[in-house]
């Protein structure tokens, strides 16, 4: 039984003294049935006993109490008479009095750790605590009574040197942790104020990860990685406001990269070390932030950002981000090759090093090299983590998690972007909105492969979550569309870089629609699909200033039935109600918003309020009679095909 | 536990010990030994973190114009600009008393303490922690700490507020006295 299950069980059941009472009647019983002999109950006795002698070793005595609320007191009256007389004492009394304050704490803490170590370890470990705060205490009353203020990150690197010190000799850990949140300050505080990178700062988790270690402490070992990070990302920034506001475009697009190579050493530590008993926490967190890093790219360089230059490593105020991304390329080429050694999945983690490294050589200043390599490669990668996670049934559960929220996370992140670049530009409102109608349907198509590549093994897919969210995604985009909108300009007359991404992703779509034509066995969702993209796609090639909005409106009015009707029509095949609920939900608020764009300037406003009463009745009856109707399909399709 | 733990115990405690009387013995030998100059300032109350109440100290040399940086042509040729003071520089002030003057004021300051030592009479070492056309400049003797809760109080009679000085050979500076109008002021 682990920590985890112990306290569960006593929390949600009984305590272990009533478990043995329980344990010790029925095994009784137990003999007198037969099914189990004398030995064997003892047996199962003495585990029980073993447990209750093991929670009485544990427990505290009264003196120890009685001890420690005495020593609470005697701190409380001792703070309270230096908070009256201390400004009233000269500074040599003072000075004595830290001095002797610092010698009582780590006096008794040698008492009790070294010469009486059997039963007062514990009240030594506090002594211990308090002489290192103590000690702080004293740094910060010397640069009092002597009113020092000159960089006084000093004082604060002197205590947190001073407990770590005496954290190592005693093997305290929580001394360690005192010194970890002291170095943190100290860091973050020279970094702010002074503008200082603090490069040593990397030693602090370095070491104090190994002393985590050594301890077992597994939060330490955590926190231990959480600084690597920050170190890493301050360094980083100190170099890009060295670069100055001419070339720090520059150096984020190659920090962008470097996450990548980074992430996967991440990775492989998170798959070397996952189930190791210390450090299997910092080794899962690792993971995580490896996959969370080979996305960011595609986070932040995926948008036609306009560079003055076309390669980017080397330029002048460049070279520590380019030096850097090189040595992690570098770092994550041997990271794959340890993980491949080790027989762990390396394909994904190694094809992201090397997208890192022909990024770092293609021309990103140029907008069309940016866009399609960037696009191209969020979704490989989109299905590529889809497929990993969702092929091997034993692989780590937050994999699977973080492929589903990438999926997620990329088609939200485009579709904002879209529509507000579309709002933006509003003479290409419908182009860019069609753009991204395209690509829900393509991220559509990938998570119908990764489903039909997984499903051959038999393993289960989230295919109503992942299609879910881009039939929402693309209804919403569609009726965002069926409202009045200004003259439109043609698609052609559009940047060369949004052209040939446009190309390419209806390239990519004709492909994988190919691709599962032949292999899906069902086919009806690629066909359903199929008619929105393609009705997408002609209105996208045919808009422009010569058509009037009123065709567009009509065109993705009955776009949208068309999708709320296949959605019905769908959710019947699949027998989903959740599906079949937000479809007609879809319906009724674009049957609604139509109805008032018409009638609104038709009617006064009594008569429209009375007649939408009337009509919503009637409607919502209808409605509802068939909702019900498919839902009862639904049902029985269940049952018969549970 | 290994043998040799007891004894490293005793010297990280030793150390520790050494750290903090280092700190107060430095200081102490400056008050002591130290040349005393009298510098104006103007104080402001915001609050330490650590050390209860005190009050911000910023002095008539806080803020340095360039005018009186000293650099010789070929020092400005090397480094490649004018003036190339940067945030977090250290400077030396050369500081002069005028004539029937109670407070001593800056008279030229340079990152090279050749150039101002020997030159004038006191020399106040600082870091400049923003560089421009004024540059401001920190000593260390920015904080007086004063009673609990009284930093504002004390601020509001602070019409007319000196402190007495002491500077070390290299220029280090700590606090002496506090001077409201004339007149020293002793919290304790």
């Amino acid at each position: 039984m682990d920590k985890a299950d112990e306290k569960a069980y006593g929390n949600s059941m009984m305590g272990k003294g009533a478990l043995q009472k329980i344990v010790n009647r029925e095994t009784a019983r137990w003999v007198e049935a037969g099914i189990i002999d004398s030995a064997q109950r003892e047996k199962i006795l003495s585990i029980y006993a073993d447990e209750e002698a093991g929670k009485k070793k544990l427990t505290m005595s009264l003196p120890a109490i009685i001890i420690g609320l005495a020593a609470v007191l005697l701190c409380a009256g001792i703070i309270l008479f230096y908070a009256a007389n201390w400004r009233k004492m000269p500074p040599s009394i003072k000075l004595a009095q830290v001095f002797l304050l610092i010698l009582a704490a780590y006096g008794g803490a040698y008492y009790c750790l070294f010469l009486r170590p059997a039963n007062r370890f514990f009240l030594g470990r506090i002594f211990l605590l308090v002489g290192m705060v103590s000690y702080g205490a004293g740094i910060m009353l010397v640069a009092q009574i002597f009113h020092i203020s000159s960089h006084p990150t000093n004082g604060i690197l002197a205590w947190a040197l001073g407990s770590l010190a005496i954290s190592a000799v005693t093997r305290e850990k929580w001394g360690y942790y005192l010194s970890f949140a002291l170095f943190a300050v100290w860091n973050t505080w020279e970094h702010s104020v002074y503008n200082n990178p603090n490069y040593i700062f990397i030693l602090v988790p370095a070491v104090l990860a190994v002393l985590f270690y050594r301890e077992k402490a597994v939060t330490g070992t955590a926190l231990s990685l959480l600084g690597v990070l920050y170190w890493f990302y301050q360094v980083n920034v100190h170099w890009i406001s060295l670069a100055g506001y001419d070339v720090d475009g520059y150096c984020g697009a190659l920090l962008a990269l470097a996450h990548v190579p980074l992430g996967v050493v991440l990775i492989m530590a998170g798959n070397i070390l996952r189930e190791h008993p210390v450090v299997r926490i910092p080794a899962r967190m690792a993971l995580v932030i490896g996959w969370v890093f080979t996305a960011v790219p595609f986070l932040f360089l995926s948008w036609p950002i306009k560079f003055k230059e076309f390669w980017f490593p080397f330029l002048p105020g460049t070279a520590f981000h380019s030096i850097q991304l090189i040595a992690l390329i570098l770092c994550g080429t041997a990271a794959v090759a340890v993980m491949k050694r080790r027989g762990h999945e390396a394909v994904l983690p190694g094809a992201s090093v090397a997208f890192a490294a022909v990024m770092m050589l293609l021309p990103l200043g140029n907008v069309t090299a940016l866009m399609v390599a960037t696009h191209l490669g969020l979704l490989a990668f989109t299905g590529a983590m889809l497929y990993r996670a969702y092929r091997d049934p034993g692989v780590f559960i937050q994999e699977r998690a973080l492929a589903v929220i990438f999926f997620l996370l990329f088609l939200a992140m485009k579709g904002f972007g879209f529509f507000a670049l579309g709002l933006s530009e509003g003479r290409f409102f419908a182009a860019y909105s069609l753009g991204f109608v395209i690509f829900t349907v393509v991220f559509f198509l990938i998570s119908l492969t990764a489903e039909t590549l997984v499903g051959k093994n038999g393993n289960t897919f989230p295919s109503g979550l992942l299609n879910g969210a881009c039939a929402l995604a693309g209804f919403f985009i569609i009726y965002a569309l069926s409202f009045k909108m200004r003259p439109q300009t043609s698609i052609f007359e559009a940047s060369t870089s949004v052209l040939v991404v446009l190309f390419m992703f209806l390239a990519i779509a004709l492909g994988l629609y190919g691709l599962l034509l032949k292999i899906s066995r069902d086919r009806l969702p690629v066909i359903l699909s199929a008619v929105i993209f393609f009705m997408s796609v002609t209105v996208l090639l045919i808009s422009g200033p010569s058509l009037s909005w009123m065709v567009y409106s009509a065109i993705f009015n009955i776009l949208l039935f068309a999708m709320t009707g296949t959605l019905i029509y769908y959710s019947t095949r699949i027998n989903s109600k959740t599906l079949l609920n937000l479809a007609v939900a879809g319906f009724v608020l674009h049957v609604m918003t139509r109805y008032f764009d018409l009638f609104w300037d038709l009617l006064s406003g009594s008569l429209l309020f009375i007649i939408t009463g009337i009509v919503g009745i009637a409607g919502g009856c209808l409605l509802e009679k068939n909702r019900r109707k498919l839902s009862r399909i639904i049902e029985e399709g269940r049952e018969v095909n549970p | 536990m290994k043998p040799w733990t007891k004894t490293i115990f005793v010297i990280v405690v030793i150390l520790q010990m050494a750290v903090l009387a280092l700190m107060a013995g430095k200081r102490m030998h400056l008050l002591e030994n130290g040349t005393p100059v009298t510098l104006k300032c103007v104080p402001v109350d915001p609050r330490s973190l650590f050390s209860g109440d005190y009050v911000v100290l910023n002095y008539d040399i806080s803020r340095l114009p360039m005018k009186l940086l000293v650099q010789d042509d070929a020092v400005q040729l090397l480094e490649g600009r004018k003036g190339s003071i940067a945030k977090n520089d250290r400077v030396y002030i050369g500081l002069e008393l005028k004539a029937g003057a109670r407070f001593w004021h800056a008279a030229a300051f340079s990152k090279n303490p050749a150039d101002v030592k020997g030159k004038f009479e006191r020399v106040i070492r600082g870091t400049v922690e923003q560089a421009g056309p004024n540059c401001l400049v920190r000593y260390g003797i920015e904080s007086y700490f004063v009673p609990q809760f009284q930093g504002l109080a004390i601020e509001k009679e602070m019409k007319d507020v000196s402190v007495e000085a002491v500077l070390s050979p290299d220029g280090e500076a700590a606090i002496r006295k506090l001077f409201i109008r004339d007149k020293e002021v002793e919290f304790y």
